[in-house]
């Protein structure tokens, strides 16, 4: 029995399958090490890190509604809308941080239950639908900001004419959280570890995040078991709101104001991360590190590609065929 | 043509931690009937899976007609003249294509890239007829309108337009009722007399001496014998699957108790009524399509027309998490599709209701215990496996339906169940394990709960139910205590024929 006849071909597909991102996170750094000069050093870690902390985290909340088999585009949309919103109580409503942020996050909570019970309800397709609701999101925070950015003491144009301008500011306490540094590590890098950390915990070791891995593997014998799958549905759309909805005040925190646009190109990067994660260790489904891995990968090419003097637009390229690698591999990893 | 032989020599296969099959000698000839038997997990679908060409890493030779071939893809297989009927027929067809397209798939192409439906049928037509074939169904059918059995049927006929001359019948009988089971072994007759060799993987002792030329015994992984079909009695073969004789469950006629667990009216038919009393195991049968599934699965799921007493008390049931809130468990049929979670491990698939009872007041999950108490049931059940983590999709089609068997029995010890609905609950278990099922399943209900024993396969109905129910056309036709037991009896009852002619 000691001897194993798994021939090579095989033990590499193993390899790849279950250490495949791992390895291609290693090349990416190696190459980007040699050829630009100060790519490793600790700062330099240190603010990729930093860069990758809110895709991470809506990320995140893509992979929950993910582990439940539900897709939910919308997190960018939910994301912009619960960050302007928050920026908007504070510097309005003079409401203080934390009360804005609670609101926000509900608000973020609801649109995800929302579209988890439209699905539902409606038995349409989740992608679709949920590309339905971003388009919402994206409109309900137009509407909201009047297509303004959203920062202390803001003027804005008053409908009677002349000016007005905005009583509140985004709280120091607010902007630490994006901006802070805990000795020499951002306060958003240890932001998003705790998150990854919570998701991860009540993915794999709570009663709930085995009901929802199992309503996402096979929704019908979940039901047959007694599962109360549409529950779990709603429930996972709900967190998902959530975390992107933090991940949008994340993002405010971050740039010390709610601009409008910025969450809106995160979609692609935020697929991608929760994709790449997929094959992770050989899961072969949605999980917290490896999400993270995911928009390490991401964050790590984009970074040494401007270091490298690649253009934005040129970098998408890349972008794309490291989520293309990824299905394939995630493909490998679910033989 | 040549009479069609293939030989393997000393063919093996591993899995990490298994050793599937190991130097398996075998000959299988045109114009016989082979059947493969052994416990779950032995090695027959492993063979089968190696002569169909899904495992290119195998070790041993194989030779067709005297010269060697190396069947690594299924492709390759394919061109040899060899096919499988899996026990899923649902993986092999596509379900919107219609009959016409599904026979001459894999040939489609060979026809020009633009091929109407008309002309596929014809094509279909002639070539069925010159192979002197007709099928009891339109051409132009969609294959999701077929019944499991005309689904089957399609495969052996698709497997004959493309001149397969082994065929690989892989259980095909566990989903099948009586009556087409008839139907079927008649077809594999005329497979014979055409001089194809069939390759025949079942369970049920009857039916393989019905039908087999030759019997060979495999046990775990190993080749004990080829027996000619005459020499050799069901329990020889048995004997020679576990090793030891089987024992056989004895169920007396016992003093039924009158206290109803669980009584169902059909609102919409006042005559419509089932009543299933404490410590009872209620055996439902009937033909293929007779509604036992549906039945149940209404009571688990909840249905408007259903009217449903629990002890007693009138219960609303509106989905299937209030159904085992009340104690009310139900075993699905295709375990495949409805039962497991294939890319999950052992312990996962049978804790799949109790995540909730295992878990403490914060809702952590508390996994030493859980996997003590899986550990437990698995062997419980001789569930063969290499390692309680490894995933369901690595184990014998008999194993999984353990799994499944085990999660109501484990639910039941956590909280008590009042009700069980088993649902072909012995499909792909061996004859051996079966037995010890029956014996689980007396033992349940003596505890006093009640059981629904549904199952198409009468023997077995005889065998472990206090009474029978038959069904036919959606409608319970018949009430049978254990006293009035007879096979005759029920067959006629659920064919809806009061005569059967038996030979
Ligand atoms: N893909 C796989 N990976 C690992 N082990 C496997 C795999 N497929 C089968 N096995 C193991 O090989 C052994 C033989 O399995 P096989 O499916 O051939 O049994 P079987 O005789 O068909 O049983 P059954 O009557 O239950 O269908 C079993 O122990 C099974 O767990
Ligand atoms: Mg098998």
């Amino acid at each position: 029995m000691g001897q194993s006849n798994i021939n090579k071909g095989d033990l590499l597909r193993i390899i790849v399958a279950k250490y495949g991102v791992v390895i291609a996170l290693g090349i990416v750094i190696a190459l980007f090490g040699i050829i630009t000069p100060n790519f490793m050093s600790v700062g330099n870690f240190t603010n990729i890190l930093r860069s990758i902390s809110v895709i991470t985290v809506l990320s995140l909340g893509l992979t929950v509604a993910l582990a439940a088999g539900a897709f939910n585009l919308a997190v960018t949309g939910i994301a912009g809308f619960a960050g302007a919103l928050s920026a908007g109580l504070m510097v309005w409503n003079q409401l203080s941080a934390i009360t804005s942020s609670v609101i926000a996050l509900i608000v973020g909570m609801l649109m995800g239950a929302a579209i988890g019970l439209f699905v539902i309800y409606f038995r349409v397709d989740d992608l679709l639908a949920s590309l339905g609701a971003m388009y919402i999101a994206q409109g309900m925070t137009l509407t909201y900001t009047g297509g303004l950015n959203i920062y202390s003491n803001m003027i804005k144009p008053s409908p009677g004419g002349g000016f007005t301008t905005a009583p509140g500011r985004i709280s120091d306490g607010f902007i630490f959280m994006g901006q802070g540094m805990v000795g020499v590590i951002p306060m958003p890098v240890i932001i998003m570890f705790i998150v990854i950390v919570l998701v991860h915990i009540f993915l794999n070791n709570t009663k709930w995040g085995r009901n929802i891995y199992s309503v996402g593997s096979n929704p019908e014998a979940a039901y047959l078991a007694g599962i109360p799958v549409n529950g779990y549905k709603i429930f996972a759309y709900s967190l998902s709101g959530i975390l992107a909805a933090f991940a949008g005040i994340l993002l405010v925190a971050r740039l010390g104001s709610a601009q409008i646009a910025e969450s809106q190109a995160l979609l692609l990067d935020c697929v991608a991360a929760s994709y790449i994660g997929f094959s992770f260790l050989g899961q072969g489904k949605p999980n917290a590190f490896g999400t993270f891995i995911g928009a390490a990968l991401m964050g790590i090419m984009v970074n040494g590609l401007s270091m490298l003097g690649v253009s934005y637009t040129t970098q998408d390229i890349f972008k794309g065929i490291i989520l293309l690698l990824s299905l394939a591999i995630s493909r490998l990893s679910q033989k | 043509m040549d009479r069609f032989v293939l030989v393997t020599k000393k063919l093996s296969k591993r899995f990490p931690g298994v050793q599937a099959l190991k130097d398996i000698d075998m000959e299988i000839r045109g114009g016989e009937i082979h059947s493969l038997v052994g416990a779950n997990g032995a090695g027959k679908s492993t063979f089968a899976k190696i002569i169909s060409g899904v495992y290119k890493d195998y070790e041993g030779e194989i030779f067709i007609n005297g010269e060697k071939v190396v069947l690594d893809t299924p492709q390759k297989s394919f061109q040899y003249g060899i096919s499988v009927v899996y026990q899923e027929v649902d993986s092999a067809l596509i379900h919107y294509f219609t009959v016409a397209e599904n026979l001459l798939m894999s040939s489609v192409t060979q026809y020009g890239s633009f091929v109407s439906q008309k002309k596929l049928v014809k094509i279909a037509k002639e070539k069925l007829k010159s192979l002197g074939l007709k099928l009891p169904f339109d051409l132009n059918t969609r294959v999701s309108e077929l019944s499991v059995s005309q689904k089957q049927l399609l495969l052996i006929f698709k497997s004959l337009i493309h001149n397969s001359r082994l065929i690989i019948f892989d259980e095909p009988t566990s989903s099948l009722g009586p009556v087409e089971v008839e139907q079927l072994f008649e077809i594999i007759h005329s497979l014979k007399e055409r001089g194809i060799a069939v390759l025949y993987i079942s369970h049920r002792m009857p039916e393989i001496f019905t039908i087999s030329d030759k019997i060979t015994v495999f046990r775990d992984g190993r080749k004990i014998g080829t027996f000619p079909r005459d020499e050799v009695t069901p329990d020889d073969i048995i004997r020679y699957m576990i090793g030891k004789s089987s024992q056989k469950i004895e169920i007396s006629s016992k003093e039924m108790s009158n206290t109803p667990i669980l009584e169902i009216h059909r609102k919409s038919d006042e005559s419509q009524k089932l009543v299933l009393y404490k410590g009872e195991v209620l055996g439902l049968t009937g033909l293929v399509g007779a509604g036992k599934t549906e039945l149940l699965k209404e009571i688990y799921t909840g249905s408007k027309d259903l009217k449903v007493a629990l002890d007693g008390k009138e219960v609303r049931i509106k989905t299937s998490t209030d159904a085992v809130k009340m104690g009310i468990y139900f075993l699905p049929e295709e375990r495949r599709k409805e039962g497991l979670l294939i890319k999950e491990n052992l312990i996962w698939n049978m804790l799949l209701p109790s995540f909730g009872d295992f878990a403490n007041a914060l809702g952590f999950m508390k996994d030493k215990e859980a996997a003590q108490v899986s550990k437990r049931f698995a062997e419980k059940l001789r569930v063969k496996f290499a390692d309680l983590r490894q995933r369901v999709e690595s184990l014998s089609g008999g194993n999984q339906q353990k799994l499944i068997i085990a999660r109501w029995l484990i639910k039941n010890e956590l909280k008590g169940a009042r009700v069980i609905l088993f649902d072909e609950p012995t499909v792909g278990i061996d004859v051996g394990a079966k037995e010890e099922i029956y014996n689980i399943v007396r033992t349940v209900a003596e505890s006093g709960i009640g059981v629904i024993f549904s199952s198409s396969d009468i023997d077995e109905v005889l065998k472990v139910a206090d009474r029978i129910v038959v069904m036919r056309d959606n409608k319970f036709i018949a009430e049978i205590e254990r006293k009035d037991f007879s096979e005759e009896k029920i067959l006629s009852l659920a064919a809806g024929r009061h005569e059967i002619v038996k030979n």
